[in-house]
């Protein structure tokens, strides 16, 4: 039990950061991006024994939850700047919220599969086979998707030089 | 060697290229500005996601409500353990049962009732010293041997004295 206890708190410290950013960015509401990662460690937690790819588990896992949470909401997301106030970061430099704000809107504009392909990338670390499984696309289908993503983000980031720190 | 084209420089740059078609793309790179500038700008682009701000707040928010909502210890027993335990407890209930049936009710027995009459003195109906009130001990020593008491015992409060009858023989 202690030994799941541990094992749990490493892959919180190792995994959270990142499975924060995934659903920030992929839920686009920072209310239902909580709710998201908590629900997603707590499945988790349950299943620790069970789990070969801890990291894999989670991405998918929470990828799920923001694919179920909005056929249940049947809701338009609100883009992640409409919302910056709600922000519960108020604790950083206001230049850095900017610049994490603008960075947010880019990859907003990027198609909703674009950018799930990416993020399980960046964030996730999966494979293109893994994120494959996750999106029900081949891992060729997953290729495209990532590269166009990237093409199209290097552009809008382009656009944005400027007013980025 | 021309160009990759930017799906293989994508691949690349997750290592999703099989490793013959890898070497050629790193060979390239070694030649051309343009491919290497792309990979570049790839790359910065990836730090700059993997650097998007978290609020340490909710690191510690999230971590302190799973840590209230983990469920309580539970232990799991093989099926073979677990059906032997309840056959026991089974058997024990049954043979408890049993027991109590073949010694009869227990207004037969020693235990006190409301209102039951009992003989002062006799160690099988309400031994002395058994009723942990060292009130009704005194009394019931008292009349001990040469009378008979009645006693009731009132169901509630405990602490209420009991009504002593006094009876001469």
């Amino acid at each position: 039990m202690q030994r799941s206890a541990r094992k749990f708190e490493e892959i919180y410290h190792d995994c959270f950061p990142d499975l924060y950013r995934f659903v920030l960015v992929n839920s686009r509401n920072y209310a239902d991006c909580e709710e998201i990662v908590q629900e997603a460690f707590f499945r988790l937690y349950l299943n620790i024994n069970r789990v070969e790819n801890p990291r894999a588990w989670l991405f998918r896992c929470a990828n799920n939850l923001i694919v179920d949470g909005f056929r249940k909401t049947h809701r338009a997301a609100e883009p992640v700047g409409s919302v910056a106030d709600a922000s519960p970061s108020q604790e950083l430099p206001v230049g850095r919220r900017e610049t994490r704000e603008k960075l947010l809107a880019a990859l907003d504009r990027l198609s909703e599969t674009q950018r799930h392909c990416l993020t399980l990338r960046e964030y996730g670390e999966l494979s293109y086979r893994e994120i494959a499984d996750v999106l029900g696309l081949s891992p060729e289908e997953v290729g495209v998707h990532i590269f166009r993503a990237r093409r199209r983000l290097q552009q809008l980031l382009e656009e944005i030089k400027d007013e980025l720190s | 060697m021309s160009c990759p084209n930017f799906q293989e420089l994508s691949a690349y740059l997750d290592g999703e290229l099989p490793e013959e078609p890898s070497r050629k793309v790193e060979r390239h790179l070694r030649e051309c500005p343009g491919c290497r500038s792309c990979l570049d700008d790839w790359s910065r682009m990836r730090k700059r996601l993997v650097e998007l701000p978290v609020p340490g707040e909710s690191g510690t928010r999230i971590f302190m409500n799973l840590h209230s909502r983990r469920p309580s210890r539970t232990v799991h027993v093989p099926f073979p353990v677990a059906a032997a335990g309840v056959l026991a407890l089974a058997v024990s209930l049954v043979l408890n049962v049993i027991l109590l049936v073949g010694m009869g009710s227990p207004t037969e027995g020693g235990a006190s009732q409301a209102g039951q009459t009992i003989e002062a003195g006799s160690a099988e109906v309400y031994p002395l010293g058994a009723s942990q009130d060292p009130k009704l001990e005194e009394l019931l020593e008292e009349y001990r041997l040469r009378s008979t008491v009645t006693v009731v015992v009132r169901e509630t409060p405990r602490t209420d004295l009991p009504e002593v009858v006094h009876e001469d023989k």
